[in-house]
Parts: structure tokens; sequence; C-alpha cells
């Protein structure tokens, strides 16, 4: 047992810099990603047929590129943006770099999500909003966003959860991570004791972000 | 108040749906105007087009002098804040409490936050919900939420209510209350009401004219006495769970050699003793083959099929007696001959 927890302070500061950087990128991703994929999503709901803002080519045309950016493999298109990546952020290597490909790669993600929350929505409320004169930036905002908010809240929670899985693979550009260091300690110098450790973080991590999802979606449900 | 002029509307899809197939309709300020029909026969749309939550195909709809199928949107938007909806199923936001519920139609118009608190306040008392006001839909009962639904209609003082099947989700009681509650709006405050419906239960407590709709036109129309008193169409007497009163050929064979008739009466003169007086004043045998008798708003409505014999001048004079009375005499089976 001691030699246990010895063992681990060793490898403490290694486990807390992969657990920042870890944090920092999934975090600045899903801001982004939610910041875009939110309209993206709504976009995708109220050209549908028969809602409130119908465009049907403009629906087809999202669905598509939606679809293809769920599409290529992450670890491909990490590679495929880089000079965009560059672009945006100066350089193609690093923490901070990594934040592009996965923000590029959650934000349809996060439009489906989004997609399906809006979905749920029961079609009569928003016919009672436009009986009473709403106006379809008001639909949005006070009617469909507000009642699937706890679908919305959850949604934000399942892209987190799974881009800490693909933040795994931004090693390949330098990104660090948790994820990272498991793959180049645990897997390539087979170093079983810090593979274990750095896995035993990412649950805990993932059980934390999900049981706040949990408990957020929890308080904004009213059904 | 209201009106509609030449409406059809058509669903292009798959399958082509004529669900209104010319509609021409004038309902009075301040009345309760039903229209009634089985599901399918067009009166969901029919509804949903005067305030244009579904376009019509062609056709004009009027309200209050200003034709809406013309206006632009925004002006659309304006005239639907003037006109309340209720709905089957009530469509609250689950997210936002009783009061939040009512306030939100005051928000779409722009009404400043201390004003609305106010009329809140005032519309949840109206609806006899104040206590309430904290509480999310989905802790109401059904009732309950269709009287948030019924103050959130009523928000921004509109001149029409719209009710959609307003309480087809509700249990008997409730909707006694629900229809009282409407009639009370209605009297109160001097709102157009137009409600759809497929329970002559609903026409019969609280409308004072009705449409009978079939099929995507209307079949009927008039005061609500009238068209129970003597229903036109068949689709009517289905509606109204009235079996028209036939004579089946079996029937008579078996009976004697009498007249049979068949009275219909209409108000006041339900309320006479006619068996007794055909008894006594007349000297007749009476006999009573089948009968139906409803009662709206106080007076009596109904069919009877009756059998007669006696002397003839005696059954001619009885008979005009009942038509001074204002009855319905249909002659059945003349007895005479046989005599």
């Amino acid at each position: 047992m001691e030699a246990m927890i010895v063992k681990l302070s060793k490898h403490f500061p290694l486990l807390m810099d992969g657990l920042r950087e870890t944090i920092y990128m999934v975090g600045m991703s899903i801001l982004v990603a939610t910041l875009i994929g939110i309209p993206l999503g709504v976009l995708l709901v109220v050209t549908e047929k028969g809602h409130i803002w119908e465009k049907r080519w403009l629906n087809m045309i999202l669905g598509w590129v939606i679809n293809i950016g769920r599409s290529v493999p992450f670890i491909i298109l990490m590679v495929a943006i880089i000079p965009f990546t560059r672009a945006l952020v100066g350089t193609s290597i690093g923490t901070t770099a990594a934040i592009v490909p996965l923000t590029v790669a959650s934000i349809p993600f996060m439009a489906r999500v989004v997609e399906a929350g809006l979905k749920e929505v029961d079609p009569g409320v928003v016919e009672a909003a436009l009986a009473m004169g709403a106006s379809r930036m008001e639909i949005i905002l006070k009617v469909l966003i507000p009642e699937a908010l706890a679908s919305l809240i959850l949604g934000v929670t399942i892209t987190t959860i799974s881009l800490i899985g693909y933040s795994a693979m931004a090693g390949a550009i330098g990104g660090g991570g948790l994820g990272d260091l498991a793959i180049r300690y645990g897997y390539q110098r087979f170093r079983a004791d810090i593979m274990l450790e750095t896995v035993i973080l990412l649950v805990i991590l993932v059980q934390i972000i999900q049981w706040i999802g949990n408990r957020l979606a929890e308080r904004f449900n009213h059904k | 108040m209201i009106q509609v002029v030449d409406l059809y509307k058509t669903y292009e899809g798959r399958e082509r749906v004529e669900a209104i197939k010319g509609v021409d309709l004038e309902i009075r300020k301040e009345e309760i105007f039903g229209i009634i029909g089985a599901s399918g026969a067009g009166k969901s749309s029919l509804i949903r087009c005067l305030n244009l939550l579904e376009i019509p195909t062609s056709g004009q709809i009027y309200v209050d002098g200003s034709e809406l199928t013309n206006l632009s949107r925004n002006k659309l938007r304006k005239a639907r804040q003037k006109m309340g909806m209720i709905f089957q199923h009530f469509n609250l936001l689950s997210s936002r409490t009783v009061a939040g519920n009512v306030e939100f139609p005051l928000e779409i118009v722009g009404v400043p936050k201390k004003d609305r608190a106010r009329k809140v306040q005032e519309l949840l008392e109206l609806v006899g919900l104040a206590d309430r006001a904290d509480h999310y839909p989905s802790e109401l009962s059904g009732g309950q939420k269709q009287r948030v639904g019924i103050a959130r209609a009523l928000a921004n003082d509109p001149k029409v209510l719209l009710c959609d099947e307003a309480t087809s989700a509700l249990d008997p009681v409730t909707t006694r209350n629900i229809l009282r509650l409407i009639k009370e709006i209605n009297q109160r405050l001097g709102l157009t009401v137009i409600l759809i419906t497929h329970e002559m239960d609903v026409i019969r407590k609280i409308c004072d004219r009705v449409a009978v709709m079939d099929e995507g036109v209307i079949k009927e129309l008039g005061e609500v006495k009238e068209i129970f008193a003597a229903p036109k169409s068949p689709v009517t007497r289905e509606l109204l769970g009235q079996v028209e009163l036939k004579v089946e050929p079996e029937i008579l064979r078996g009976l004697g050699e009498g007249w049979i008739w068949k009275l219909t009466f209409i108000g006041p003169s339900a309320k006479e003793p006619i068996i007794s007086q055909l008894i006594q004043q007349y000297h007749l045998q009476v006999n009573i083959l089948a009968g139906n008798i409803e009662q709206i708003h106080g007076d009596s409505f109904g069919e009877l099929l009756i059998e007669l014999e006696g002397n003839v001048d005696q059954i001619y004079q009885a008979m005009d007696d009942l038509l001074n009375k204002g009855l319905k005499v249909e002659v059945i089976r003349d007895g005479s001959n046989d005599c």
C-alpha cells in the first residue's frame, strides 16, 4: 500500500500535467463546439419541412455537410486540417493546436445531438406560440431552447465525454493529455502502472462530468 | 366579427387531402359559435385557418373587418396577438411555471415587466389559479392546465377566443367546469368564442349557434335549439346520437289496425301532457311505440311514435289540436281505411 502511494506520488506531476492538458483541450473545444453546434442544430430543425422556417435545400445541404464531417475518422481529420489549424492558431503542433481538430470534429456531433434534443419539443407548444403571434426568433429562444434545455445539457455532456476519447489521439500532433500519456508511457514503454493510473484518472473524470451533467439536466427538467 | 368566404384547404402530399371544400361562414360578435363534426370532417383545419396556422389554399378570412389572408408576416403576428387560442392538449411550456406561461404572450407583445406581473395575477384570479402561480404544468391536473391555457389565451385582451377541442382530453365534470368558465368569460368580457368539438354535449351546453361539418363542407348551420329539434342531415343525427325513429314493417304487422303517428315536438309544447289529452279529451286509445327526448337550454326536444285507435273525427280533431300547439305530426299509417 505504502509502496503504491510512493509510486503514485512519483508520477503525480506527470499525471497532473496530463489532466490539465486534457481539461484544457476538451474544455476549450466543447465551448467553441457548443457555440457553433447549437445554432447549427437549431437550423437543422427549423428548416425542416413544416417547421417555422422551412428551407428544404438548406436543410439538405446542412445535413450532408454534417454527415461528411461525422464520417471522417478523427485521426485523418486532424492531419487533413493542419493548414487550417496553422492559419488559425499559428502552429500545428501542441495542446492549443489540438483544440482546432477536436472542435471541428465535435461540431457536427453536437449539431446532431442538439437536433435530437430540439425534436423532442412538443410541436403543439410551437403551434401555441405561433398562435400567440411569436416571431421565429422568439420561438427559438423562448420556446425551443428552454423546452429542450435538459436534453441539450445531456447532449453537451455526451459530446464532452466522447471528446475526451478523441483527445487521446491528439498526441499524434503533440497535444498531450491523459490519453496521450497512456499511449506513450503505458503502451509504448510497457509501463503498466502509469497506464493503469491514467485510466483510473480518466474513469474518475468521466464519472464526474456525467454526474454534473445529470444533476444539471435534472435541475432544468420540469416535465 | 369573423367572416369566412369560399374557403378551400387542400393538403398536397403523397396523398392529396381536401380538408375544406368551400366553406362560407359568418360568426357574430360576442356569440359562442360551435363547429361540430366527426374526426376528419375538416373542423380542425377550419379553426386553424381562422388564425392562419394553416394557410388556406383559397378563400378569404376577415376578422373584425380586416382581411387576414393578405396580411404581411408582421401584421399577421399582430393580428394573432388579438386572437386567443386554447388547445386539446393545452400546449403549455413545461419549462415555465404557471405564471411564466401566462406571462409568455405578454412578453411577445412587449408589455413592461412591472405591468406583466400585475396582469398575470389578474388573469390567474380570473381562472381561479392564483394559488398555483409558482407550480409547473407537470404538477397540475388536466382541468387546471386548461385554466392556465385560458388565462394565457386571454393575456392580451383578445376579441376572439378559438377553442380547439378544448375539453376533449378532460373528464365530464372538468369539462363542465371549463365550459362554465368559457361561458362566463364570454359574457363578462364580451368575447367572441369559436369552438370545435366532436361532442354534441359541449355544443348543447354553451353554444348559441352551431355548424355541422362533414367531408369538408358545412352540412347544416343554425341556432343550437333548431338543430337539436329538427336535425336535417343524417350526419347531424349521428352526432346527436339519435337513431331516427324508423318504423319497421314487422312492427306494424304485429300491431292492431290503428293509426300510427310520429310526433316531433320542440320547446314548450313538450311540457304539455299531450298523451293524456289525447286520451281524456278525444277518448282515444294511445299506445307509445318508441320515443326519444333531449333537453337543451331547459327546453325539450324529441320524437314520439304512437299508435292511436278511436273515432275518426276525434282523431282528425286531435291532429288539428296538436298542429296548433306547434307539434309536427307525421302519419305513418292511416287507420281510417281499415275502419
